[in-house]
């Protein structure tokens, strides 16, 4: 194997490859054969889930919270707020996302997405604008309300085809 | 099913969302791994690196002031003699095409994992980085780890003769186990087996 000749803070010159094998960090400090297999790791991360729910619930709500200031900030606030403000709502719409599937709220996350598609494509927001993000918000604040784990089943459905249809009637405006 | 013993594993997790963090710590610990050291941003991150050394980092894409692909960018080209080497995986809610391909060839991440976070995703993506034999390969504009896993034989002219990718190492077949899972998105996971053989460049 080619040593390396450029230091290592550097990138090589182009059309150069150099092949270097590093420290084996990991194989190092772990040891295979032993501790713990991925059943038991899913065992115990149960429990760790169920525990930390109640928090994670009130987490979204404060979220959430953000969101609607920031959502106020836009409507209300002076135009150069409005950058912070839309960063703000990426943000937190990427947060709500993230997190959701862990616990259990898939429909969290399917809302999430549709949220963040939706901010994404936000350059000037209008009042329609900021009104379908206040309605995803709504929704997630219905599935909090109702504990409603997993897709939501009929419920869920219901949240989501209303979510669509309001999305693409806001977008064709 | 395969058990594994991380305790002695020093983990770096780097997320702005404090709560994340915690989940990422408790996902962790269920791992059996003791040691975890949290930060909210990664402005320090390689001056805790340096005095902490961590074995494996774990680093959110969406922060402020840096960015998780800027971080790892910085860390790969960092004059480190060891944690330039570091495995990283980029944890993001959002896989999309132009965050993996800059993880993947810009910045020299190991992996990119889709949230939600899981004890699952977070195990096998962890088994995965412990059973690659990762090679780094420098070229002119990337550092980080060696993206070639095909094992078929190269053609053309100049290809090395000691070549990793002609033994496939057992991490191979675990990657491509998470990677059906769709939350893993590579560490010698083979995408694009249709296309030609491609050479280290990145």
């Amino acid at each position: 194997m080619a040593a390396p000749t450029a230091k290592k803070g550097e990138r090589g010159k182009a059309g150069a490859c150099h092949f270097i094998q590093p420290p084996d960090f990991i194989k190092s400090k772990a040891v295979k054969g032993r501790g713990v297999d991925l059943t038991t790791v899913e065992e115990q991360a149960q429990a760790m889930v169920s525990a930390l729910k109640g928090e994670y619930l009130e987490r979204v709500k404060s979220e959430l919270a953000i969101l609607e200031k920031a959502v106020d900030s836009i409507r209300k606030g002076a135009p150069e707020e409005r950058g912070g403000a839309l960063r703000t709502l990426s943000h937190i719409s990427h947060e709500i996302t993230g997190q959701a599937g862990t616990f259990g709220f898939e429909l969290i996350t399917t809302i999430g997405n549709s949220l963040c598609e939706f901010v994404a494509e936000l350059d000037d927001p209008t009042a329609n604008d900021l009104k379908a993000i206040e309605i995803h918000a709504d929704a997630i604040r219905v599935v909090i309300s109702q504990k409603i784990q997993g897709s939501g089943g009929e419920v869920g459905q219901h949240l989501l085809t209303g979510i669509e249809a309001m999305v693409a009637k806001v977008r064709a405006r | 099913m395969t058990a594994y013993d991380f305790e002695k594993l020093r983990v770096l997790a780097i997320d702005d969302n404090r709560f994340t963090l915690s989940v990422i710590k408790s996902l962790l610990d269920t791992m059996g791994v003791k040691t975890v050291f949290c930060m909210s941003k990664g402005t320090n991150a390689l001056e805790i690196m340096k005095q902490w050394q961590p074995d494996v980092l774990i680093v959110d894409q969406v922060m402020q002031p840096i960015s998780g692909l800027d971080l790892i960018r910085q860390i790969r080209d960092s004059d480190s003699d060891k944690y330039s080497f570091v495995p990283i995986v980029l944890v993001t809610a959002h896989a999309s095409k132009e965050v993996v391909h800059r993880a993947r060839f810009w910045a020299g991440a190991d992996a990119v994992l889709v949230k939600p976070l899981s004890a699952r995703r977070l195990f096998n993506c962890i088994v995965a980085l412990y059973e690659s034999d990762r090679t780094f390969v420098r070229t002119g504009d990337y550092f980080g780890p060696d993206r070639r896993v095909k094992d078929r034989p190269f053609e053309g002219e100049g290809r090395r003769a000691e070549d990793p990718a002609q033994d496939k190492p057992e991490g191979a077949a675990v990657a491509a186990a998470a990677a059906d899972d769709g939350d893993l998105l590579f560490i010698g996971v083979d995408d694009d087996a249709d296309e030609p053989p491609r050479r280290a460049s990145a």
